[in-house]
């Protein structure tokens, strides 16, 4: 999607695997590395901002929840690329 | 201190023995007016944030990858903005300390409420990164930063798993709970590290002063402060021994599945969470042989729905990601009857329950399809139980848009292996429940103590399962697992690989050991053995013969 007039660049994801702690740590720390640029999460009619791993989580987003992201800032599209990434990514396999 | 010595009795619920200086996790936080502002509320918290990091940090480099992330979390939510502002602003109020406490319980109340399990408890980690940083604030000259000395044991009414992975490798040397089971995610995760943790201790031993000479002997269940010397000596030996031969055991992660005749073997975990399959993971073991799936269901009123097993199994399946897994279908036999079934219950109950059993199976389906899926039907009797279970198996995968997964059976009843070669010809693969075979054919009841595993080396038991590994093979099947105690026992380990086993699930705990002994077994060796031991008259005489002829050194 391109940008808008005011620079925010939406996504919408489905997503494939629940937002449990780990892509929201993701998300948190990705946040962190561009403390100039917003990332919105919207979940139905939840809401939440990246930075934050708790109203992540509390979004209770699981497998299948339609999330909006809404990137604003510098590299809006670059770090939309990277949340929407993070959103669709299978789980890390350990060991 | 008095000088009456203090000896408490409850529940080893991970076994050794260890003697260190107390030191209470959960320490009240003092009464009082304390003075406080935001700055030293945001202060506490980043240093939270920065210790739990340095934590998982370290957890990594010696390879706990799985503890690593589950401390991470913790730091993650000790920088949360969100949870710092609001901290930051109840430091204003009259008593701080509990304003602060009150701030963060109100986060950790909302995750809490979520219905899905791995988000939910992750309101334990919001509780403990909040309970760190009021002990900051309490206690600002650092004297609860951490536990005086280098070695301790850790006394709280409860404990969760992230209190034991937190010190791992920090001194902790064992743990003492007021409250908690041996199912508990605490209790797996001290077995799985070999921390003696014993559950169940009068409250009392709350109030020791921190660093107070404590002995936890979870083998014995015991728990003894200001010990004798000679009480110190012994388990001091003991533990540094113990220590040892877990490390030489967990050296062998990562070598390969043969055995000494280079017989490749599959070694898999039983398993009933999330977390446990991370520390089967991590301890080497390819994936799980066993899901329990009716343990959160042992209290139910009613038949669990789709959402139900969504939630518990979701977590699960999302840490096994990429690995083979068995689920096995809900198990509501014997010792495992919850309150709105009457006995035997069993498989033929679910299996009167169509929705019930169309409920579990769309949930594994669905949830299942980011790992190897098989779907497992326990207690089985005929061969006409399966048609039915794979008839939901295959419509669910047509909703779902999944390729059907393989629909086995659990031989654990005496009828299953009467049929074994019918039964092959409607099964995808077979499993070996050899803990209820074995209590049939010996006529034990499961929870009668007696049934010991040992009792699997009886020759009745050996021939049925010889017979059953015969069938699988000659119909062509998958190489069979045997899920139960029996494939981690010394004695009928080198038994059942006579017999042809050639794949294994056993307790998460016993993984490192399995492995160590498989590999140094002689497959050829032990099927003489096995032709040996099915002539003799009963379990003791078989397990003479195997300490006779087999000898697997251990470290």
């Amino acid at each position: 999607m391109p940008p808008s007039s005011d620079g925010a660049v939406e996504r919408v994801v489905v997503l494939p695997k629940p937002l449990h702690a780990r892509p929201a740590g993701q998300l948190a720390r990705l946040a962190g590395r561009h403390k100039e640029t917003t990332i919105q999460l919207v979940a139905g009619a939840k809401k939440a901002n990246a930075r934050g791993v708790l109203a992540v989580m509390a979004m209770g987003a699981v497998t299948g929840t339609e999330v909006t992201l809404t990137v604003t800032g510098p590299d809006a599209e670059a770090v939309a690329d990277e949340v929407a990434d993070i959103l669709t990514a299978a789980e890390a396999v350990d060991g | 201190m008095t000088a009456v010595a203090h000896r408490w009795t409850g529940q080893g619920v991970a076994p050794g023995a260890a003697v260190a200086g107390s030191w209470r996790a959960d320490r009240p936080i003092p009464a009082g007016t304390v003075h406080i502002g935001p700055n030293e509320v945001e202060a506490a918290f980043a240093a939270v944030a920065a210790e739990l990091e340095q934590a998982a940090e370290r957890q990594r480099q010696q390879g706990r990858s799985a503890a690593a992330d589950i401390v991470e979390v913790g730091a993650l939510i000790a920088a949360d903005p969100d949870l710092v502002d609001s901290a930051k602003q109840a430091a204003g109020a009259e008593q701080p300390l509990p304003a602060v406490r009150d701030a963060v319980e109100s986060y950790a109340t909302v995750l809490d409420s979520l219905p899905d399990e791995a988000l939910s408890q992750r309101a334990a980690d919001v509780r403990q990164v909040g309970r760190r940083v009021l002990e900051r604030l309490a206690y600002p000259d650092g004297g609860r930063d951490a536990p005086a000395g280098d070695r301790f044991v850790l006394i709280a009414t409860d404990i969760g798993p992230a209190d034991l992975i937190d010190h791992l490798g920090g001194g902790l040397v064992g743990a003492v709970a007021v409250r908690g089971g041996a199912n508990s995610h605490a209790a797996i995760v001290a077995r799985s590290v070999g921390l003696p943790l014993v559950t169940g201790i009068d409250p009392e031993v709350l109030d020791l002063p921190d660093a107070t000479d404590l002995l936890v002997d979870a083998d014995a269940g015991t728990v003894v402060a200001e010990p004798s010397a000679t009480e110190v000596a012994r388990t001091e030996a003991a533990s540094a021994h113990e220590l040892e031969r877990r490390g030489r055991l967990a050296a062998e992660r990562g070598l390969p599945h043969v055995t000494a005749d280079g017989q490749p073997f599959g070694l898999y975990a039983n398993v009933a969470s999330d977390v446990e399959v991370r520390l089967a993971l991590e301890s080497g073991a390819i994936g799980s042989g066993l899901v329990r799936t009716e343990l959160g269901f042992l209290e139910a009123d009613r038949w669990p729905g789709e959402a139900d097993h969504r939630r518990t199994l979701a977590p699960l399946l999302a840490e096994a990601h990429g690995r083979p897994v068995t689920v096995r279908l809900l198990d509501f036999a014997n010792d495992k009857i919850p309150p709105f079934l009457s006995p035997p219950a069993g498989l033929p109950s679910l299996l009167a329950n169509p929705a019930a059993l169309t409920a579990q199976i769309r949930a594994i389906v669905d949830l299942g399809r980011g790992v190897g899926l098989r779907i497992m039907v326990p207690m089985v009797t005929s061969p006409d139980q399966v048609a039915p279970v794979r008839a939901i198996v295959n419509a669910a995968s047509v909703t779902f848009g999944v390729p059907a997964p393989p629909v086995g059976a659990m031989v654990e009843t005496i009828a299953a292996v009467r049929d074994i070669d019918a039964l092959c010809q409607v099964v995808d693969f077979v499993s070996i429940g050899s803990n209820d075979l074995t209590s049939e054919v010996l006529d034990l009841d499961r929870i009668d103590p007696r049934a010991r595993t040992e009792l699997a080396a009886h020759p009745r038991v050996l021939s049925l399962i010889g017979r059953v590994v015969a069938a699988s093979n000659a119909a062509g099947l998958p190489p069979l697992t045997v899920c139960g105690d029996a494939g981690s026992h010394p004695t009928t380990l080198p038994l059942l690989l006579g017999a042809g086993v050639r794949s294994v699930s056993v307790a998460v705990a016993r993984i490192d050991e399995t492995r160590w002994r498989l590999r140094r077994l002689d497959a050829a060796e032990c099927r003489t053995l096995f032709t040996d031991a099915l002539r003799l008259g009963g379990a003791g005489e078989v397990a003479a013969l195997v300490e006779e002829r087999i000898e697997v050194a251990m470290p």
